[in-house]
């Protein structure tokens, strides 16, 4: 496991009971509860590849079985994700930005402070209840 | 023999509260603030990190501590 994912495991296994670490390519997937009524299933797991520069380097986006689509059969802005060894799977390229649109990615020393990979499934958590607006 | 409560003074999403000076789910922060769990909590660090505070992670808040909804993700 990368080191910097070690560090934070035991505080991302506490928030999401059934969090997998899985290798090639090195990714953590949770499950999540979606808002009722705006995707075509209740829930969905939810992957993110953990760069080599974690967490220097903000995760490049996050990923959903192929086939999860909104309630009303529209897909979401998601690409094929076999380009990154994820056949199956749909990318989201999702970063966090300030107000001019540059980098606000923002870790600290301390894995349980500033960003990390908690945060970042927050925003996909968050991204996700707004209807991926 | 009266006991007296501790309380600390921190603000969430610009808003003053008054709290007992004890752990805390984000959950109840949620709560007190009417937010919902999917909104990205955070407390604002001295150094202008954000330190995510999810439902189900318990801090101690510290007086002065400012909570906020981040919102600062975009696709692509």
């Amino acid at each position: 496991m990368h080191p910097r994912v070690a560090e934070e495991w035991s505080e991302i296994a506490s928030l999401y009971p059934g969090v997998r670490h899985m290798p090639s390519p090195q990714r953590v997937e949770v499950d999540m509860d979606l808002e009722a009524g705006m995707y075509d299933r209740p829930g969905t797991s939810v992957a993110v590849l953990i760069p080599p520069g974690y967490r220097a380097t903000s995760p490049d986006g996050f990923l959903v079985p192929s086939g999860l689509s909104f309630a009303d059969g529209s897909g979401l802005p998601a690409s094929d994700a076999t380009g990154v060894g994820m056949p199956g799977w749909l990318l989201v390229s999702f970063h966090l930005i300030d107000e001019s649109g540059a980098s606000a990615w923002r870790p600290a020393a301390d894995s349980h402070r500033g960003d990390n990979l908690i945060g970042y499934l927050a925003s996909i958590e968050s991204f996700l209840a707004r209807r991926c607006n | 023999m009266s006991m007296t409560t501790t309380t600390i003074s921190v603000t969430i999403e610009g808003s003053p509260h008054s709290l007992e000076d004890r752990e805390y789910r984000g959950s109840e922060l949620r709560s007190i603030a009417g937010l919902t769990p999917k909104d990205k909590l955070v407390r604002e660090e001295a150094d202008g990190t954000e330190t995510p505070i999810p439902p189900g992670k318990k801090i101690r808040p510290r007086e002065g501590d400012n909570f906020f909804v981040s919102v600062r993700f975009r696709r692509g």
